[in-house]
């Protein structure tokens, strides 16, 4: 049963890794605490139900579709409402709880208020030693794990990432090497949702879709973010799967809605103990 | 400073001449907008110390369950309730204030977030006790109160002696010493207010007015549910005390009246109401970034002798033109 466990855990720790890397960007590089994260999250998984479902697009075509779209629409929010208000916190906080609020209503109108659900590509299931999990969740986690790889070596390796984390540490000091501040802004934002709508798509055929399913990886993002560390990227890959295996631990051992208690537990106590998170710093 | 006692005994005047008059569902507006507003003023007054909360509806919930719990299982006389309600909600309010207040800003709103949905939860959960999801039935009427004017009554009784109160505190040296939180901790620690002391004091107050408002509403509509307090309700109120203004003490019950009447005059759908909450606070948040209260101030600056009231309308037209 362990390896089973552990293998959910990962599972369910790579997914909201790929969520909560944007949360943490958003943060730490254009200073928004993006509640508006989760709707994006949503806007991905029902990209692809628009695109394959109701269009009868190719299910590759409709996840990478819908990654873009959701990615501009990013651009778009953080061009024309985020930087209005950079440097204030508590200001771009409630106009992402604004976004947040127009997105899912905006997809009741769109939609409709009951559930969808998008219909499996990947059928059967894989045996492993000792576990055993859907192709579905298999092929989720690998695509997850490829694209974060591919992130943190961007993030690392490319000019434009060492332009974003220069940014990120010191906005004036990266003006004066010529960086340009709002290229990164722009970057960072379509970064964040294209990997948010990313987690939505590869979650769609798993879950049901409803506007409001944004709203636990929203809430399980924010631990991860404070756990690992605010805008620090292997604290938040750290965090998530901390996060992830804690939560499917105790929804097996206990029941699920107290999972929920035991996460946001963590979160108080790390935030009491070392606000600065596991992997941030002051 | 006249003007606006002059303008808040008018208000409180036709609020009470009004009251016999409405029909059941404008009477049951109203004593959701005054309920709703105090939790909001809640809000806002944590605002004010620079802390933002996202939880204050689970505070709500809180005295809403502490006074109906006492009534129902333990027989308690209702009134003496709706006090033991508001007091719950001050105890946990004071407890997690002690634990949680010295967070800085933003950690404070995330872990506030995370203790609304950790009270509703624990109401869902507990249910052989609270009801559980299906709500808890079968809350006594308020003795000797009768019918729905007198709740009309009772709520606006609790909203205008709030209002009351934070209007004497924003005279006062203690909110003078109060607001000084809002904008330096440490400056304000120099000059001999801990910051922590009374956040938390604060806080607790607030709480306790939060726990009122809850176990009046529990008494007033019967019925109580967890999803009345959820983590939405918390950010309607932030979002009433944005819209409201938050430079003044009447911006919280302006925005709660406002947005109340603005869904409910135009009959909104519930799964819409966001919607319109959303669009509404990105407008005053770009436009009038000081709330709706500072509207009337704005206009007279621009209505002053020898100013040009819509200059800035010139001013548009020409960097339109110029494009």
């Amino acid at each position: 049963m362990l390896p089973q466990l552990l293998l959910s855990g990962l599972s369910s720790g790579l997914i909201l890794c790929l969520f909560a890397l944007g949360l943490s960007l958003a943060f730490g590089v254009l200073h928004i605490v993006n509640f508006a994260h989760g709707a994006f999250y949503m806007l991905g998984a029902y990209g692809v139900w628009f695109g394959f479902v109701r269009f009868g697009l190719p299910y590759g075509v409709a996840v990478l579709l819908s990654v873009i779209l959701v990615g501009l629409v990013g651009i778009l929010c953080e061009r024309y409402l985020f930087r209005n208000f950079r440097g204030n916190l508590r200001m771009g906080m409630v106009l992402a709880i604004a976004l947040m609020m127009i997105m899912e209503s905006g997809m009741v109108l769109l939609a409709g208020a009951e559930d969808q659900s998008i219909p499996s590509v990947f059928t059967g299931i894989v045996d492993l030693p000792g576990a055993r999990l859907s192709t579905e969740s298999m092929v989720a986690m690998a695509v997850g794990a490829a694209l974060l790889a591919t992130v943190a070596v961007f993030v690392q390796r490319s000019k434009q990432g060492r332009a974003l984390r220069g940014f990120s540490q010191d906005e004036e000091g990266a003006a004066l090497q010529g960086i340009d501040g709002g290229r990164v802004c722009t970057l960072t934002m379509f970064l964040g949702c294209g990997l948010a709508a990313l987690a939505g798509a590869l979650m769609g055929p798993i879950l049901i879709l409803s506007p409001y399913m944004g709203g636990q990886p929203l809430m399980l993002g924010f631990a991860v973010i404070v756990l690992g560390g605010m805008g620090s990227i292997l604290g938040t890959f750290v965090g998530a799967i901390i996060i992830g295996m804690v939560q499917t631990l105790t929804a097996y051992v206990l029941d699920p809605q107290l999972a929920y208690i035991i996460v946001f537990g963590i979160l108080i106590l790390v935030l009491l103990i070392k606000p600065a998170g596991l992997f941030g710093h002051a | 400073m006249h003007n606006t006692t002059w303008i808040l005994a008018v208000v409180s005047i036709v609020l009470l001449c009004t009251g016999p008059f409405l029909a059941p569902y404008p009477n049951h507006i109203f004593i959701m907008i005054f309920l709703v507003s105090v939790c909001a003023s809640g809000v806002w007054l944590m605002l004010r110390l620079g802390r933002l909360t996202v939880g204050q509806a689970a505070f709500m919930g809180l005295g809403a369950y502490g006074g109906a719990l006492m009534a129902t299982r333990l027989g308690v006389n209702p009134w003496l309730s709706i006090l033991v309600g508001g007091l719950v909600a001050a105890i946990l309010g004071m407890l997690i204030g002690a634990i949680l207040l010295r967070l800085a800003g933003i950690y404070f709103a995330l872990v506030t977030f995370g203790v609304a949905e950790i009270t509703r939860v624990v109401l869902t959960r507990f249910g052989n006790i609270t009801g559980g999801t299906a709500g808890l039935w079968g809350i006594p009427p308020l003795p000797s109160i009768g019918s729905k004017l007198g709740y009309y009554y009772l709520s606006l009784a609790l909203m205008l002696g709030v209002i009351w109160l934070f209007y004497h505190l924003n005279r006062s040296r203690l909110g003078l010493a109060l607001y000084s939180l809002g904008s330096d901790d440490t400056l304000a620690d120099h000059m001999g207010v801990d910051p922590f002391k009374y956040r938390v004091l604060s806080f607790t107050l607030v709480c306790f007015f939060a726990g009122l408002s809850g176990a009046v509403f529990a008494f007033y509509a019967r019925y109580i549910t967890p999803d009345q307090f959820t983590l939405w309700e918390a950010i309607y109120m932030l979002i009433y005390v944005i819209i409201g203004g938050i430079p003044s003490v009447f911006g919280p019950f302006l925005g709660t009246a406002v947005m109340f009447g603005l869904t409910e005059g135009l009959r909104v759908s519930a799964e819409l109401t966001p919607l319109i909450y959303g669009i509404t606070l990105i407008a005053i948040v770009i436009f009038f970034q000081g709330g709706l209260i500072t509207i009337p101030q704005m206009l007279s600056r621009r209505l002053r002798p020898g100013t040009r009231p819509f200059g800035f309308l010139t001013q548009l037209w020409q960097t339109l033109r110029k494009e």
